[in-house]
């Protein structure tokens, strides 16, 4: 037998035993090719390419239970809304101050990528922050996305990862709404070109049943340091003439709601040897303060303090934004300088 | 026409499954197949048979063993673009920590596999050690830790058929076809820690703020390190047709049949399996006096579903009274190296590329290797 047909022969019982080993492989499984594009898109955001990563992640259906998946699509809307973790842990994180919340999350370097509402930092940013807020799938823009619902889900490390993540997205998303409505410069409100002294102009009558005053008695008593203290006061253009002045008041409740919600959890989750978070547990002892004063100020605050979810904020407060007035001079004026 | 029927459905069925995530996780590699293209399949008749195809201890004859071998692998580091990510390296700051060795692959390894044969049955210890990470996304760095050690023995035996390539008086050679078929059995005890963590999630931040006098074990403890153990077991057939001055083989192994599965015994994780291999390979040997060559082309892991570029292996050696030099390409990144055998001592050094994206060519992991190997010994009949 010649030597060419024994290679033949060699040839046709390998190939046979290969095709019958290749027909009874697997091909790639839904978990693999999840693995693969998360891995894929890892490699992007790591060069920087948000787009492609968006897409193919997008590609392949939102994955809403899938710990892995959902971090790196909220990564790469952070990532087209400029945002890095490292720069906000190492750079930001350590000067957040309890004494001035607003006026160090305005004074973070990417604040000031949020030049108008719809800035695409800020907007690409909220929709990284609600990836996550949203994860688990189950609960619809309308539902209030509580700790408890994502839990039915994500559970342990995982969750508290997911967390932590969405918690580092809400300080940065925080710090330029305060910068851009707050329209401030170097820590201070008020300072630069949009004329605001406040970040609302305040309906002055409106009544604080609780401790039988009124918003404008309130805004008069405010420290002379505060830019928005005096009786004639303004807001800032974005929050006054126009249409969207509810919704985009819903997304400062929506981020600081979140945010105080999401403190509580990562707090609770961290261990006390971690000294990362001293400068946040600081903070989240000043929020919790304010709130009581919030409370007691003021009855039925509920359709605003504790709503989580932007359009069931929009949907309570459009009718009658007294409460969504109190909330802003509780939390954002009097917490700013 | 059955044969390109054949060709026709494998090729099908080849490009039919595709893409699968990182690096492809062997049980062990040979240092001189890492430098041939890992184009090993149908040669491996070294120390490491057992890690390649069990069919090809057919064509052992006599009494070998390797006692003492240990093979080393780190990050090449050599080219200045890698070198300065080190200048001025931060101690303290984390996040500049992080930028700085950002999509920067660090591998370690440590292995130790004496092996013993006599005709066509082998046995060989393993003791392996290997350490891969990755920071990935720059936009929330995320850890892609990757660490093995495995420890345990494989023992196999194969069966040879045909009349080529045995042995003559004269001591030459039988020419004609011939075949060994083999099969193999295993059992490892894996530590493991396989994850992606985030960088500044709180999984790693507890985790690092709760060490304490265990240092690194407690962290890697509470990252989900595990461990276990399980048997497994591999078979091969090979093919081979022996010339008067050449040899053509063709080899084909299935590593650990059913995955090789570890019972947890320790760790709040499962420990990851060793996955089912199916490997194809194929070489021509030419023998002119006192030089050897070799070239060889393998396809694996055929069964598993990554780019089919990288499942392609191509490799060269050429082999004159001790000294080896060897190249190969490796699912898409050139390797290279050389090596010197002294009877007793063997010495091999090298570079070689491997794939830790999830197609050809997307993120390049450059290693270095060396190898050293004492107190060898051959006696035939």
């Amino acid at each position: 037998m010649s030597v060419c047909l024994k290679g033949m022969i060699m040839l046709k019982i390998l190939l046979s035993i290969l095709t019958l080993i290749l027909i009874c492989a697997c091909g790639k499984s839904r978990e693999e090719l999840i693995d693969d594009t998360i891995e894929k898109a890892n490699i992007l955001l790591t060069s920087g390419n948000c787009d492609l990563a968006i897409t193919i992640l997008e590609g392949i259906g939102r994955q809403t239970k899938h710990f892995r998946y959902l971090r790196t699509l909220s990564s790469a809307y952070a990532c087209k809304a400029g945002y890095s973790e490292s720069v906000l842990f190492g750079n930001d994180l350590p000067n957040i101050s309890a004494t001035s919340v607003w006026g160090s999350l305005s004074s973070f370097a990417t604040s000031t990528k949020m030049t108008s509402p719809t800035a695409k930092s800020f907007t690409n940013l909220i929709t990284a922050i609600e990836i996550i807020l949203y994860a688990g799938g189950g609960i619809p823009a309308t539902t209030e996305p509580t700790v408890a619902e994502r839990s039915e889900f994500i559970q342990g490390t995982e969750l508290g990862d997911l967390h932590t993540q969405a918690l580092y997205m809400l300080i940065s998303a925080l710090g330029m709404y305060s910068y851009h409505y707050g329209d401030a410069d170097n820590g201070l409100k008020s300072q630069r070109t949009a004329g605001n002294d406040c970040f609302l102009d305040y309906d002055e009558t409106v009544s604080l049943d609780g401790i039988g005053s009124d918003i404008g008695t309130i805004i008069i008593a405010l420290p002379g340091a505060n830019a928005c203290s005096g009786s004639v006061d303004s807001g800032h253009p974005d929050l006054v003439t126009s249409t969207d002045k509810i919704a985009r008041l819903c997304e400062g409740v929506f981020l600081f709601n979140n945010f105080r919600v999401i403190l509580s959890a990562v707090l609770a989750d961290i261990g006390s040897t971690v000294d990362d978070f001293d400068s946040l547990t600081d903070v989240n002892l000043v929020l919790d303060a304010q709130r009581v004063l919030l409370l007691a100020a003021k009855s039925n605050m509920t359709d605003v303090d504790t709503v989580l979810s932007r359009s069931v904020c929009v949907t309570e407060n459009s009718a009658d934004t007294q409460y969504i007035e109190t909330y802003f001079l509780y939390y954002f004026e009097t917490l700013f300088n | 026409m059955m044969t390109k029927l054949l060709v026709a459905l494998f090729i099908f069925l080849l490009l039919s499954i595709s893409s699968y995530a990182k690096e492809v996780h062997y049980l062990v590699r040979s240092p001189k197949a890492l430098l041939m293209g890992d184009a090993y399949t149908a040669l491996a008749s070294d120390e490491y048979t057992l890690f390649y195809n069990p069919a090809i201890l057919g064509y052992h004859s006599g009494v070998s063993g390797n006692i003492l071998n240990f093979d080393f692998g780190v990050t090449n580091v050599m080219n200045k673009k890698d070198l300065d990510r080190f200048d001025d390296f931060p101690k303290d700051d984390a996040a500049a920590m992080a930028d700085r060795i950002l999509d920067f692959p660090i591998h370690m390894h440590l292995g130790v596999t004496p092996s013993f044969k006599m005709e066509s049955f082998s046995f060989s210890l393993l003791a392996n050690w290997t350490s891969n990470y990755i920071l990935r996304n720059r936009v929330s760095p995320t850890l892609d830790v990757d660490f093995y050690y495995d420890r345990g023995f494989v023992t196999g035996y194969a069966y040879k058929f045909g009349r080529g390539g045995k042995k003559t008086k004269k001591g030459g050679r039988t020419t004609g076809m011939s075949g060994s078929a083999g099969v193999a059995l295993k059992h490892i005890k894996r530590e493991a820690l396989q994850g992606s963590f985030p960088l500044f999630g709180t999984s790693i931040l507890n985790a690092i703020a709760s060490r304490d006098d265990a240092g690194f074990s407690k962290i890697r403890n509470e990252l989900g390190y595990g461990k276990g153990d399980g048997w497994g077991a591999d078979t091969g057939l090979q093919l081979q047709y022996t010339g008067s001055f050449y040899d053509i083989m063709s080899g084909l192994s299935v590593m650990d049949i059913g995955h090789t599965n570890f019972k947890k015994v320790y760790g709040i994780r499962n420990v990851p399996r060793q996955e089912r291999m199916v490997n194809w390979g194929n070489a021509l040997q030419y023998h002119f006096g006192i030089l050897d060559t070799t070239f060889s082309f393998d396809i694996h892991p055929i069964n598993m579903p990554i780019d089919f570029a990288r499942k392609v292996h191509f490799g060269f050696s050429a082999d004159v009274l001790g000294y080896g030099v060897y190249g190969g390409w490796n699912g898409g990144y050139l390797s290279y190296g050389a090596s010197v055998n002294f009877f007793i001592f063997k010495l091999m050094a090298g570079f070689y590329g491997v794939e830790l994206g999830t197609e050809r060519r997307e993120k390049k992991g450059n290693r270095i290797l060396l190898y050293l190997s004492l107190l060898n010994f051959s006696f035939e009949p």
